[in-house]
């Protein structure tokens, strides 16, 4: 998919994969949202919705540097984001 | 067991439901509702906007609200954490602690129904072994841990082991999907290469519905029973074979697929186990990413309970399971409508290269 992203609509995007993704399907997704706790997400679901994300935004593997957990929609989004759109 | 039939349950008094959000959960206080209890009161870690008698309560980590603290005729306990990929502190936190911490609202007389699972016994059919290797994962050891508990605690309890928790018999419809919809999903977005089983393997399912109503006539019965007794709620013999059960789900998703204009998928292989541990996973490992190794690496948590050759043996036996499967396929796809429609990715077997590139 070739397409130039503003942070903000990429994000915007990440967050409805994450919400159309999810085992627990909740109105209102938030940067804020636990992917466990509110999302339902075990490590296995993120591991796929990290692939599904790397192939459409056609990246190659993203790894979190440092040692950082994914654990909030923002931990991902920051993740996706910084291998897409790299400073 | 039928809501029509629940004229027979004997209800009507207070009874409190955690994990209220849950698949088991919510079903039971529909039910509960359903059949005029007179209180039923449901407990949340974090209620949905707008929703009205639930409870938050972050049970184990905080301590009750005050609102819970009286008598109770029945407390179900639903809230669990189902994932196979925790930690044995995280499971211990989720499944444990949670009983212990229910034993401050608990009164004298107050009937426990608490939601275990079938596969608390583990390899060795018995849950008092305290040692992990004796269980396929953190997630059965704490179930098994929550058992101990619930004898020693509470002098009137029924523990329910269900087998894996499907949608409702008559749509399909769930609270949430987990278990063996993570089969489901990864056929859908082809991150399962294939499904690591053996021609005698049983994928035993049990409609939530179908559970509700046992676990609500269970609690309609509080003032009839003593001591601790165990349900164990599965199809048993009559469940079907894995290679079935996946073969009804991609043509359920494919009949869906087909209405919508989309190729259908390819079914995945059935390996055995030996064959993929001996020859394909050596194999493909050299020619994975990074991130499809890690994927088969996590799928592992899920291989046991698609090599599970010994039946359940219920005493609550479920029949007619198998025409569920392709009415909670549909359901899941409507409500996953991208993931459903995703273009088939398969692995392919390159004999240059082996399994392991996605097209």
């Amino acid at each position: 998919m070739e397409r130039e992203w503003s942070e903000y609509d990429l994000r915007q995007h990440i967050r409805s994969v994450i919400a159309a993704a999810a085992p627990i399907k909740n109105d209102v997704v938030e940067p804020t949202s636990q992917l466990t706790y509110d999302l339902g997400y075990d490590s296995l679901g993120v591991a796929e919705l990290v692939m599904m994300l790397e192939c459409e935004l056609e990246v190659a593997d993203i790894e979190p540097s440092g040692g950082v957990q994914i654990e909030l929609v923002a931990d991902l989004e920051d993740l996706i984001v910084g291998a897409v759109m790299p400073t | 067991m039928t809501r029509e039939c629940a004229a027979s349950s004997r209800g009507s008094g207070s009874v409190l439901v955690t994990g209220g959000s849950g698949i088991v959960g919510s079903e039971v206080v529909e039910l509960l509702r359903h059949r005029g209890w007179r209180e039923v009161v449901t407990v949340c870690r974090r209620p949905a906007r707008g929703s009205h008698e639930v409870v938050s309560w972050d049970i184990g980590k905080e301590r009750p609200p005050a609102q819970l603290l009286r008598r109770w005729d029945v407390i179900v306990n639903a809230a669990a954490d189902t994932r196979w990929t925790m930690s044995a502190t995280e499971a211990h936190e989720a499944n444990v602690t949670t009983v212990e911490a229910l034993q401050s609202v608990i009164g004298d007389g107050t009937y426990v129904v608490h939601v275990s699972t079938a596969y608390a016994v583990g390899l060795k059919n018995d849950v008092s072994s305290i040692k992990l290797e004796d269980y396929r994962n953190t997630y059965e050891w704490s179930k098994a841990c929550a058992e101990r508990l619930v004898r020693e605690a509470f002098p009137y309890a029924a523990i329910v082991r269900p087998t894996l928790v499907i949608g409702r018999r008559s749509d399909g419809h769930v609270a949430r999907f987990a278990g063996v919809y993570t089969l489901l999903r990864g056929i859908a977005a082809s991150t399962i290469p294939a499904v690591v089983s053996t021609p005698s393997s049983y994928l035993d399912v049990v409609p939530v519905d179908d559970l509700a109503g046992i676990i609500a006539d269970t609690a309609g019965g509080w003032g009839d029973h003593n001591g601790v007794e165990v349900l164990t709620v599965a199809a048993g013999r009559t469940a079907p074979r894995v290679e079935e059960a996946v073969t009804m789900m991609v043509l359920a998703l494919n009949a869906w697929r087909r209405e919508r204009g989309c190729v259908p998928h390819d079914p995945p292989s059935i390996v055995s186990p030996d064959s993929w541990e001996r020859f394909f996973l050596p194999f493909v490992r050299q020619h994975l990413s990074p991130r499809q190794r890690q994927i088969i690496e996590l799928l592992r948590h899920y291989e046991p309970y698609l090599q599970i050759t010994k039946p359940i043996e219920p005493t609550h036996e479920i029949s007619d399971v198998a025409p569920c499967l392709p009415r909670s396929v549909c359901y899941w796809a409507g409500a996953n409508e991208r993931l459903a429609r995703l273009p088939a990715r398969p692995w392919i077997m390159d004999k240059r290269q082996g399994l392991g590139r996605r097209r």
